[in-house]
């Protein structure tokens, strides 16, 4: 199992662990790891896991997704150490081994973003968001369950959100 | 102010002078500064959270008009570390949301009063006098001068109940129960 460790920001430290299966990273309210940050694109880029380690693509986004300071331009097999940027955030594949950040790893957290079936939030300096979805293995979109926050930011921005979709569906 | 004529004078240090509107529309501002300076108040705007805090220590303002939708950091937020700092600072949401659980966040971050644009301005101030007068008339009740010891009670949303001290309120707590944070509510 692949985990991202967050290298910048206010997170720094902070460990996301990676399902066995291909996640988004982008703004889309689908991606594993949300980010609401304008220089990230809907679905910036995709990982899926592999034999060999975690293979990177990037989406077609707008600013490119960057691994060990250069822009990718096919998939792009990450191993552990590996840096990958996507918009404002940089992340560190931590993988099978131990963690060379450990010294920021916090266990709860470690605990709530590999549990916790619910948006979770990393607010940073650029007001980039990573939340959790939460239906990704569903194969038909079922109904939205009632959302759990984690933070009085988290659910401002639900509220907010659900505003302008009302107001789009006008 | 306009109304200091007919006002109960018991009632005086209720009366708003400084008000700090937190919008990031420039016309919606513009039009709030008109209206509110043509009734005597002393108007400070600011565009986003920042700029509020910045006003809210430096202005002082007896009274703060609040929309939700800013940049950054959204109104609810700057509601809340409003009145973390200063608990009896009558806010007034001022917003385009209508979603019931906007209205119901706005309770729990501690706002006074919520009222939906498009307004009238009519009833904007009147809506100010109003929230002004109950928020200083809590605030005597829940004074320090008050019981202080009694503790405030309330619930988490899986059902466990909590009794805490009431210098803990606007601080969140994580609920054993459930695991979930638990806001410790401002008002009973």
């Amino acid at each position: 199992m692949h985990s991202l460790i967050v290298q910048t920001g206010k997170h720094k430290g902070k460990k996301i662990v990676l399902p066995e299966r291909e996640v988004i990273i982008g703004r889309d309210e689908t991606s594993f790891i949300r980010m609401t940050s304008s220089d990230v694109s809907r679905q910036h880029c995709s990982l899926t896991p592999t034999d060999k380690g975690l293979l990177a693509r990037d989406l077609g986004s707008q600013n490119g997704t960057i691994v060990n300071n250069a822009k990718i331009e096919a998939e792009t097999l990450l191993q552990p150490g590996d840096l990958l940027q996507v918009g404002p955030i940089l992340f560190e594949l931590a993988g099978g081994r131990p963690a060379k950040s450990a010294g920021g790893l916090d266990d709860d957290i470690f605990g709530w973003l590999s549990e916790s079936d619910t948006a979770t939030e990393f607010p940073n300096a650029s007001d980039t968001t990573i939340v959790k979805a939460s239906q990704l293995t569903a194969a038909a979109p079922a109904p939205e369950p009632k959302p759990k926050f984690k933070s009085l930011a988290e659910e401002a921005r639900d509220i907010i959100r659900r505003h302008r979709e009302s107001l789009e569906g006008k | 102010m306009s109304t200091d004529g007919d006002i109960d004078p018991r009632l005086a240090p209720a009366i708003v002078h400084r008000i700090l509107v937190v919008e990031d529309d420039p016309d919606t501002a513009l039009f709030l500064k008109t209206l509110l300076e043509r009734e005597k108040y002393e108007v400070t705007i600011a565009k986003d959270g920042g700029q509020a805090h910045s006003s809210f220590v430096m202005k002082k303002p007896d009274f703060v008009i609040l929309d939700l939708i800013l940049p950054g950091e959204s109104g609810f937020e700057v509601c809340e570390r409003l009145k973390t700092v200063e608990r009896f600072l009558p806010v007034l949401i001022l917003t385009a949301i209508e979603l019931d659980d906007s209205k119901n966040l706005a309770v729990r971050v501690g706002a006074d009063a919520y009222m939906t644009k498009p307004f009238d301005p009519e009833e904007l101030l009147l809506q100010i006098k109003q929230t002004a007068q109950e928020a200083w008339i809590r605030s005597r009740a829940e004074s320090p001068d008050g019981d202080e010891t009694v503790p405030v009670r309330f619930a988490c949303r899986c059902g466990k109940r909590f009794k805490v001290a009431r210098q803990h309120r606007g601080k969140t707590l994580t609920c054993p129960n459930c695991g979930e944070p638990v806001l410790v509510p401002r008002h009973e």
